[in-house]
């Protein structure tokens, strides 16, 4: 986790007014970030992190900042009200917790800056490509096993740029790369199931008083609920149906949410692997996200 | 800092530079002294001050305690020692848990009480410096030795970075002479530090934590009813997790004291090729084994106050040996679970197990069952909830309703491997010194292994995880 929480601690270093982004994969895979700088002049924040709840990163922003820009807050069902026993959802709630004690760590800081300028200037030393266990995992190819819920290694379908700010998927017209990425999503179903969700009283009692405090100087914000698909929408749809969740969300919170059903060209968006949009349905998604937030543009 | 990290390297690189400047012994010892609290304290800076808490007060004890000859004032400065440093312990470490446990204890008679959340964190390293200067202390008091004369020496003693946030737990007499006189390393000692710590760090990065731990901590993370085949696979990736986790520390460590030209004493010696539990503590984790005896099992007692009391006092050092592991009710079964293992031994087949007459076959087939029973202990260790820990027991047996796969086949064809050379490798080395194997390769060969084994960590990378052993 040192890598968000490095990444959350060069926010303070941001004008206050910048657009910031919260949420799981889905906000890292499906906001284009030159497409919102193109329409809005300003690149947004992205502190998105895979499997991960917005509601921690939301409370963190509200009482260790003083910032009062624009919150993009994803709410994606399971993930936002998943259990903090499940390790993806317990990692992102401990490095909040642990936002101010490691603050001045000087390990976590160095850890960072060598990282980053090793990184970007040998690129073998990337080890999701060159590792040579990633790259056994990646050639030697075995179909899943029957009801397969397998611990999962991330096929060499994500790509990095700019710091890991712009992730996106491709080729997954590879049905291996298919068969990995639907394995990889039924363990995580699997996971949500096994843990019983985050009290939704007091997630949104949380969330209130995280938003009057970000409202109280001058912030605002925007819930955003991304599409989904096949066995993901199923499961999301029977578990954390829109009428007992998001609308309850928008209607106590007096806040503002792009629900992409809501939006004629977002319905019809279809992430081929349930959850993420690919870099073209991207840049439509983050065009009519930025229609939404700023109406008057 | 980790030692998987590009930091600890250059960091070390610093170290070394000056360790090897022409300048005198005792700024050298400063130096080492200064280094060390830096790279405690570039963890979190404030816990430095409990290294200096524990380093003044035994010092100040065991001072005035060598001067007293009245028994009870001398017991009186031992309870100080002991006061401070197992009361810092008792406080981060397990402040939250007997105050939970409390607060579970008395609802059970109807009075609610709700523990006030302290967020107390948990300072890197505190239970392996915490026993290492009591050991101090009470060597003093029981007139072991003498109180040291040198605090520059004492405060190295205590601080020493190699081995201070994980181990091995160094005695004062295996370390403190060590700081009288000069050292540095040869050529040859030096290049045997840089290699046992790159093995370390092998075994650390990418076999625990690439390979091995992501699968053992998925499969009982999951906490579902498994497949017989998985439940028992992700035991043993567990089993090479947490040996190669901890044994590659040790190493680094080891090696990177070479490297200054210090010698710390090995912490594991093919513990998987024990033949019975009590070989096992002799080849695991070998300094918290030898400290538990020392000043705890011993003091109580140990075997001289006859048959029913060496079983408490066994099982008393077993289950706080638990305790020190983790701040869960788990790790005290696990402790218990193997104080009974020593007892079953101790009462019918240990008379057998140093006897020199079995049969090769026998004493593998003794290990075996010896490796698969130490195996389904660490599930206490694996297993992060009560509830994790039934399933993974049940699914071991076949106990299950609906078991799944929780293994992809590419992890079994990866991991079978490792598991398998380390159980080879832990049967050859059994009674061999791995210096003694390594002088035997050619020096081409050996060059062209070491390499390819630095390519192979440097291109697996740092971890993000910090070393297991880290929390206890």
């Amino acid at each position: 986790m040192s890598f968000w929480q490095n990444h959350r601690f060069r926010l303070d270093d941001q004008p206050a007014d910048t657009t910031v982004v919260f949420g799981a994969s889905r906000f890292t895979f499906g906001l284009d970030h030159n497409t919102w700088e193109q329409n809005t002049g300003k690149r947004p924040y992205n502190l998105g992190l895979h499997g991960a709840s917005s509601l921690p990163m939301l409370h963190d922003y509200a009482v260790n900042t003083e910032m009062n820009g624009i919150v993009l807050c994803a709410i994606s069902g399971g993930f936002t009200f998943a259990n903090e026993s499940i390790p993806f959802s317990e990692r992102i709630a401990k490095a909040v917790k642990d936002i101010n004690k490691n603050r001045y760590s000087f390990a976590l800081r160095s850890e960072d800056f060598t990282g980053r300028v090793l990184q970007a200037n040998f690129a073998v030393l990337n080890p999701y490509l060159y590792s040579p266990i990633e790259v056994l995992r990646e050639h030697l190819r075995f179909p899943p096993r029957k009801n397969e819920r397998a611990w999962f290694h991330v096929p060499f379908t994500v790509h990095h740029t700019e710091e890991n700010q712009d992730i996106y998927i491709d080729d997954l017209s590879d049905p291996y790369y298919m068969a990995q990425w639907d394995s990889m999503h039924q363990t995580v179903l699997t996971y949500m199931e096994r843990y019983d969700p985050r009290d939704l009283d007091d997630a949104i009692a949380q969330m209130k008083r995280d938003i009057s405090l970000i409202s109280q100087r001058g912030g605002e914000v925007i819930f955003v609920r991304f599409p989904v698909s096949r066995f993901f929408k199923e499961w999301e749809d029977r578990r954390f149906p829109r009428d007992k969740y998001w609308d309850i969300i928008i209607e106590e919170t007096g806040c503002r949410g792009f629900h992409y059903l809501d939006n004629t060209t977002t319905r019809d968006l279809f992430p081929p692997d349930g959850s993420h949009l690919m870099p073209h349905q991207a840049k439509v998604f983050t065009r009519e996200l930025v229609k939404f937030v700023y109406p008057e543009d | 800092m980790l030692f998987n990290s590009v930091i600890f390297i250059l960091f070390f690189l610093v170290v070394v530079i000056v360790h090897y400047l022409p300048i005198n012994w005792k700024l050298k010892k400063i130096h080492l002294l200064l280094a060390s609290y830096f790279f405690y304290a570039a963890w979190n800076p404030p816990f430095v001050v409990l290294l200096w808490i524990s380093t003044c007060v035994d010092w100040v004890a065991a001072r005035i305690m060598h001067r007293q000859s009245s028994r009870g004032k001398r017991k009186v400065l031992l309870m100080v020692s002991l006061a401070a440093n197992l009361g810092m312990l008792s406080w981060f470490k397990y402040g939250t848990l007997f105050m939970e446990s409390f607060s579970e204890l008395v609802a059970q008679f109807g009075w609610q009480w709700t523990p006030p959340n302290f967020d107390i964190t948990l300072p890197v390293g505190i239970s392996f410096y915490t026993f290492q200067t009591l050991s101090y202390t009470i060597d003093v008091y029981l007139k072991r030795s003498k109180p040291e004369s040198s605090f520059l020496d004492f405060a190295l003693f205590v601080t020493f970075f190699p081995q201070l946030v994980a181990g091995p737990i160094v005695r004062p007499n295996q370390l403190i002479p060590q700081f009288k006189s000069p050292k540095r390393a040869t050529a040859n000692q030096f290049a045997w530090g840089v290699m046992l710590f790159v093995w370390g760090l092998f075994q650390k990065s990418v076999l625990a934590d690439a390979i091995l731990g992501p699968v053992a901590g998925h499969a009982f993370g999951l906490a579902k009813e498994m497949l017989v085949f998985d439940a028992w696979f992700a035991t043993l990736a567990f089993s090479g997790q947490i040996f190669f986790d901890f044994a590659g520390y040790s190493l680094c460590a080891i090696g990177i004291a070479y490297c200054l030209g210090f010698s710390i004493p090995n912490n594991f010696n093919s513990p998987y090729a024990a033949f019975g539990f009590s070989d096992f503590w002799r080849r695991w984790h070998i300094s918290l084994s030898q400290w538990l005896r020392d000043y705890l099992y011993i003091p109580l007692g140990g075997n001289r106050k006859g048959t029913h009391r060496t079983k408490i006092n066994l099982m008393l050092t077993m289950l706080l040996g638990g305790l020190w592991h983790g701040a869960a009710w788990r790790f005290v079964v696990w402790g218990a679970v193997h104080g009974i293992y020593l007892l079953i031994e101790r009462l019918t087949f240990g008379r057998y197990v140093n006897h020199g007459k079995i049969s090769p076959s026998a004493r593998i087939g003794g290990s075996i069952l010896t490796y698969l029973a130490i195996c389904v202990t660490w599930i206490f260790f694996a297993a992060p909830t009560w509830e994790s820990c039934l399933i993974s027991f049940r699914s071991l047996i076949g106990w299950t309703s609906n078991p799944i796969p929780v293994i992809k086949t590419i992890e079994i064809v990866m991991i079978t491997p490792v598991i398998v050379a380390m159980l080879l490798g832990h049967g050859y080395m059994r009674n061999r010194k791995l210096e003694d194997e390594v002088q035997r390769i050619p020096n081409g060969i050996l060059a062209a292994i070491f390499s390819i084994i630095l390519a192979v960590v440097i291109l697996t990378g740092g971890s993000d995880s910090a070393f297991i052993y880290f929390q206890f």
